[in-house]
C-alpha cells in the first residue's frame, strides 16, 4: 500500500532539477566565461549583458536589471571603473585597482568560480569580469523592490512597538540589531533549497542559546531536501518533534520585539528571506497564551489576560462537543429552566444535535475563510450576508437553535483570543464535536486524555511543550507563567529556556 | 545500546498516586464487607501498614539494586529466568489493568450510560490507552503530573462544597466491632496497591532519590485515604455504604453557592486517571516483553495487550466482574503476596547469591 502509494506520488513530480555539482571555475578567456553564464542562465530577459574594455581589456558587466538599483550601478561601479584615468593596463592589476580604489562606498568581494557569480548575479549584485584573469569582482548594489516596515498585523499589540518584520531579512536582522546592540546577538546565513537557494538567517544571542541546539538548527536546515522554500512554513517540519501532533512545537513570530525577547531567553530565531515572518525554537505551549503587552502592563492585569486567554482557549475546543454530548447524552446535568429552554430550541430543528453543531461551525468556516482570502471590500460584504444567513435566516427558518447559534458565535470569539493557536484548535473543535456526539463526555474526557498525552510526548529540541507544568519547574512557574513577577523582582534575570529540559 | 528514556521519580510518584487514588475514588461497595464507618479510619492506618510489609522486598531492591529492575536482576541468575519473571510481570500488569478497565467500564455502564451497551466504550478506551502508552514514558510521565494537579484541583474543590455537609454526628465510634474489620479492611485496600510492583518494575528509569518519593507516596496516600472517608462519612453517614460508588455519590449531593452537580467534574478526573493507569500498565507490560523479547515489537505488544484486554472485557465481563469484587480476601492476599514479596525474594536472593558466589571465586 505504502509502496503504491509512492509510486502515485513519483508519477506526479520529479526529483529537484539542480543537482548540486562541482563549481566552474573562472576562466582567463573571457568568452568562454561568457558562454558558460549564458548558458546557465539561459535567455532570460532580465539579465543584462554590458560588454566593454577597461584599457586593453575586453570586460563585461553582468547584472539582473530588476534587483539592482540602476543610480548606485551607474554612480558607484560603472562610471568610476570607466572613467578612472589611472587605471592599469595589466588585466590582474586592474582588478586589483578597482577593488582598492575604485566603488569603495559600496561592499565589494572577489570571486572566483563562475556559480557564486551566478548566484550573485540574481541576488541583485553586479560581477565584473575581466579577460586574461580568473577572478571577478562583485558589487553589492542590490536595489530590489521591497515593501518597507509597517504595523503587525497578526499580533496587535496595545502598548507595544508597531512595526513588523518585513520580506527582506536584511532589514529584520536590522530591525533586531536596533534592538539589542550587543555583540552576543548573532545572525549567521546560510542556503536553503536546491533551486532558490534561499538565504535563511540564523540568530541566535551567543552567551546564553545552548550550542547543541543552534548547531542541531543549523545541520537541521542544511538537511532539508527541499528545493524551492518561499516561506517559513516550507523549513518548520524540519525543526518540528518527531511526535506527530496538532500543535507545532515551532513558533512563530511577526515582531522584531518578541524575536528579540525570544532569543534573550536561549531561544534561537530563524529568518528566511522573503517571509515576514520568523521561526522560533524551542518552543513552548505556554508560549501561545503569552504576549508581549504582558511585560508592558501591570502584573495583575497581565494574569488577568492569561487566564482569560486559557479560558478562551478551552471553550473554543471543548465548548460545542460539550453542548452535543450535554444535548444528546447528558441533560441531566442543565439545570432545569436551561434544559426546558434548549429542548424546546433543539426539537424544532430538523438535524440531530451533533450534525446541526458540524453544519453551522463548516458554514462558519466557509465564510471566515471567504472573508480572509476575499479583498477587504467584499471580504466585509461575505461577512454580512455570512451572519445575516447563519445568524438569522437559519433560526427563523428553523434549521438552526438559537443556543446552537449562541456557542457558536461564542466559540469563534473565543478562538481569535488565542489566534497563535487557530487552526489546531478549528479542527480539534470538529473531533470534539464528532466525539461529543458518539461517545458523550467520556469520550470527551478521553480525548482530552489522548490531546494531553500527545502533547506530553512532544520535544522541542529537547525542551518538553508542555514545560514549566510538566515536568514541573516551580522557579519558572512563580516568575512567569500566570502572574508574571514585577520587573523589579524579575531583574536583569533572564529565563534559559534549556533549563526547563529535565 | 540506546539510552533508557527517563522520568523524575516525581513525575512517577505523581502517576503512583495517581494510580491509588483512583483505586481509591472507584471504591466500590459491590461484593465488600459491611462495617462500621467508624472502623474506615483505622483501615486506611493499617492498610499503609500492610502496604509497608509487603513493600519490604522493594526495600531490599532499592538496597541492593537501584538502579534495575526484577527482569534485569533474574537476567544475572538466567536469561531464561529472567524471561519467566518478564512474561509473568507482564502478565500480572496486564490484569491489573483489565481490573482497572472493568471498575471503569462498570462506572460508565452504570452512571454515564446506563441504557447502553459498553462494549464500545472499552474499545475506545483501550485504543487511546494503547496510544498513549506508545508515546512512552516520558509522555505518560508528564501526563499523570498535570492529571494529578487537576485531581487535587477538583477534589479539593468537591471537598470544599462538602464541607457545610460534615456532622460529626455522622460518625459511628472507632473500633466498634473491634480490630478484626479494620484489619480485613486494610488488608483488602494494601491488597490493591499493585503500585509497590509499579514502582519496582519503574526503578531503572527514573531519576531521583526514590525513598522519599516512596515515603511521600505512602504519606500522601495515609492523608488523602483519611480526607475522603472524613468527607464521605461525615457528609452521608451510612447513606454512603449504600451507594454502588460512594464518593460518587458526595459529588452529586455537594454545592456551593448556586454551583451544583460537581459529579461532572469528579466523572471527568475518574475516567482521566482511569486512562493514564490503564496507559501506564500497557506501557509496563510492553516494556517488559520488549526487556526479554524482541525490543523492536513495541506497538505489537501494545496492540495484542489492548486487543486481549478488551476482548476479555467485553465477552467475560460478568464472569471477571464477578471475580474482580468478590473473590475472597485471603485468595487475593496470596495472589498480591506472590507478585509483591515472593517472586522479588527469589530473583533477589538468587542474584545475592550468584553474586556472592561469583566474588568469592
Amino acid at each position: 500500500m505504502q509502496n503504491w502509494l509512492n509510486r502515485e506520488i513519483a508519477r506526479v513530480t520529479v526529483r529537484e532539477t539542480n543537482p548540486p555539482t562541482p563549481p566552474a571555475p573562472i576562466e582567463a578567456t573571457l568568452e568562454k566565461n561568457i558562454i558558460y553564464m549564458k548558458e546557465k542562465l539561459g535567455a532570460s530577459f532580465d539579465i543584462l549583458y554590458k560588454q566593454t574594455s577597461i584599457g586593453k581589456n575586453k570586460a563585461i558587466f553582468i547584472m539582473d536589471d530588476g534587483m539592482c538599483d540602476n543610480l548606485l550601478v551607474t554612480q558607484q561601479v560603472v562610471n568610476p571603473i570607466m572613467t578612472a584615468e589611472d587605471m592599469p593596463q595589466d588585466a590582474s592589476a586592474q582588478i586589483a585597482y578597482i577593488r582598492d580604489q575604485i566603488s569603495s562606498g559600496i561592499d565589494q568581494k572577489e570571486i572566483y568560480n563562475l556559480d557564486d557569480a551566478i548566484t550573485e548575479v540574481l541576488s541583485g549584485v553586479v560581477v565584473l569580469l575581466i579577460d586574461g584573469v580568473t577572478v571577478g569582482e562583485a558589487f553589492g548594489v542590490q536595489g530590489f523592490p521591497k515593501r518597507s516596515v509597517e504595523d503587525a498585523q497578526t499580533e496587535v499589540q496595545e502598548r507595544g512597538a508597531r512595526e513588523a518584520f518585513v520580506e527582506s531579512f536584511k532589514d529584520n536582522v536590522a530591525l533586531m540589531r536596533r534592538r539589542v546592540r550587543s555583540p552576543v546577538a548573532r545572525f549567521e546565513v546560510q542556503e536553503v533549497g536546491v533551486t532558490s537557494k534561499t538565504r535563511v538567517c540564523v540568530c541566535y544571542f551567543a552567551d546564553r542559546a545552548d550550542k547543541n541546539t543552534v548547531h542541531e538548527v543549523k545541520d537541521r536546515l542544511q538537511k532539508a531536501e527541499l528545493d524551492v522554500v518561499l516561506g517559513a512554513g516550507y523549513l518548520r517540519p524540519f525543526l518540528e518533534s518527531d511526535v506527530t501532533s496538532m500543535f507545532s512545537s515551532v513558533g512563530s513570530t511577526e515582531r522584531p520585539d518578541v524575536a528579540c525577547a525570544e532569543m534573550a531567553e536561549g531561544r534561537v530565531v530563524i529568518l528566511v528571506d522573503g517571509t515576514p515572518f520568523a521561526l522560533v525554537v524551542p518552543y513552548l505551549f505556554l508560549e501561545n497564551f503569552q504576549s508581549l503587552d504582558d511585560y508592558n502592563h501591570r502584573p495583575y492585569y497581565s494574569g488577568f489576560i492569561r487566564l482569560l486567554k486559557f479560558l478562551a482557549f478551552v471553550v473554543s475546543i471543548f465548548l460545542p462537543g460539550l453542548y452535543v454530548a450535554v444535548c444528546t447524552f447528558h441533560q441531566e446535568i442543565l439545570p432545569t429552566a436551561l434544559l426546558y429552554d434548549t429542548a424546546i430550541q433543539e426539537s424544532i430543528t430538523p438535524f440531530p444535535v451533533m450534525l446541526e453543531a458540524i453544519l453551522i461551525h463548516f458554514i462558519y468556516e466557509i465564510v471566515r475563510e471567504a472573508g480572509l482570502r476575499m479583498p477587504k471590500s467584499v471580504g466585509h460584504a461575505v461577512s454580512i450576508v455570512g451572519a445575516l444567513v447563519i445568524g438569522d435566516a437559519a433560526v427563523s427558518a428553523g434549521l438552526i437553535a438559537a443556543p446552537m447559534l449562541i456557542v457558536v458565535a461564542m466559540t469563534a470569539i473565543s478562538s481569535f483570543v488565542v489566534s497563535k493557536i487557530y487552526y489546531p484548535v478549528s479542527i480539534l473543535r470538529f473531533a470534539f464535536m464528532v466525539i461529543g456526539g458518539v461517545t458523550g463526555y467520556y469520550g470527551i474526557v478521553l480525548g482530552f486524555g489522548v490531546l494531553l498525552a500527545n502533547m506530553c510526548a512532544v520535544k522541542s529540541f529537547g525542551t518538553p511543550f508542555t514545560a514549566p507544568i510538566a515536568p514541573l519547574h516551580l522557579g519558572a512557574v512563580i516568575r512567569d507563567f500566570w502572574v508574571r513577577l514585577s520587573w523589579k523582582k524579575l531583574g536583569n534575570r533572564e529565563l534559559k529556556i534549556q533549563n526547563l529540559e529535565k | 545500546m540506546h539510552s533508557v528514556p527517563k522520568i523524575s521519580v516525581w513525575q512517577l510518584f505523581a502517576v503512583l498516586l495517581l494510580s491509588r487514588l483512583l483505586t481509591l475514588l472507584t471504591y466500590t461497595t459491590l461484593g465488600a464487607e459491611a462495617m462500621q464507618n467508624g472502623d474506615y479510619f483505622p483501615s486506611a492506618v493499617i492498610s499503609v501498614l500492610f502496604i509497608l510489609l509487603f513493600s519490604v522486598m522493594l526495600f531490599v531492591q532499592m538496597r541492593w539494586f537501584p538502579q534495575y529492575d526484577l527482569v534485569d536482576i533474574a537476567y544475572y541468575t538466567s536469561p531464561i529466568f529472567s524471561k519467566i519473571i518478564s512474561v509473568l510481570y507482564a502478565i500480572f500488569f496486564l490484569f491489573t489493568a483489565l481490573e482497572t478497565l472493568a471498575r471503569l467500564e462498570l462506572f460508565v455502564s452504570t452512571v454515564i450510560f446506563p441504557s447502553r451497551q459498553s462494549a464500545f466504550l472499552v474499545i475506545i478506551c483501550v485504543v487511546a490507552a494503547c496510544y498513549a502508552a506508545s508515546l512512552g514514558v516520558e509522555a505518560l510521565g508528564r501526563t499523570g503530573a498535570i492529571s494529578l494537579g487537576l485531581f487535587v484541583a477538583v477534589f479539593l474543590f468537591i471537598m470544599l462544597a462538602m464541607a457545610d455537609k460534615i456532622d460529626f454526628i455522622n460518625f459511628s465510634p472507632l473500633l466498634y466491632d473491634g480490630v478484626s474489620p479494620s484489619l480485613s479492611a486494610g488488608l483488602a485496600a494494601a491488597t490493591r496497591s499493585a503500585e509497590i510492583m509499579m514502582f519496582s518494575a519503574m526503578l531503572p528509569q527514573v531519576t531521583g532519590n526514590t525513598k522519599k518519593a516512596y515515603g511521600a507516596w505512602l504519606v500522601a496516600f495515609l492523608g488523602s485515604s483519611l480526607a475522603v472517608f472524613f468527607f464521605v462519612f461525615g457528609g452521608l453517614g451510612y447513606f454512603a455504604l449504600t451507594q454502588l460508588f460512594p464518593i460518587h455519590a458526595i459529588a452529586v449531593l455537594s454545592e456551593l453557592s448556586v454551583f451544583q452537580r460537581f459529579d461532572v467534574l469528579l466523572t471527568g478526573i475518574w475516567i482521566l486517571s482511569a486512562f493514564v493507569k490503564i496507559s501506564f500498565l500497557l506501557y509496563l507490560v510492553s516494556a517488559h516483553l520488549q526487556k526479554s523479547f524482541r525490543p523492536e515489537w513495541k506497538t505489537r505488544y501494545l496492540a495484542v495487550s489492548g486487543i486481549l484486554i478488551a476482548v476479555v472485557q467485553i465477552f467475560f465481563a460478568k464472569n471477571f466482574s464477578d471475580y474482580f469484587y468478590t473473590v475472597g480476601l485471603w485468595q487475593r492476599t496470596v495472589f498480591f503476596a506472590v507478585f509483591a514479596v515472593a517472586l522479588p525474594a527469589i530473583v533477589l536472593f538468587a542474584a545475592r547469591k550468584k553474586r556472592g558466589g561469583n566474588q568469592n571465586a
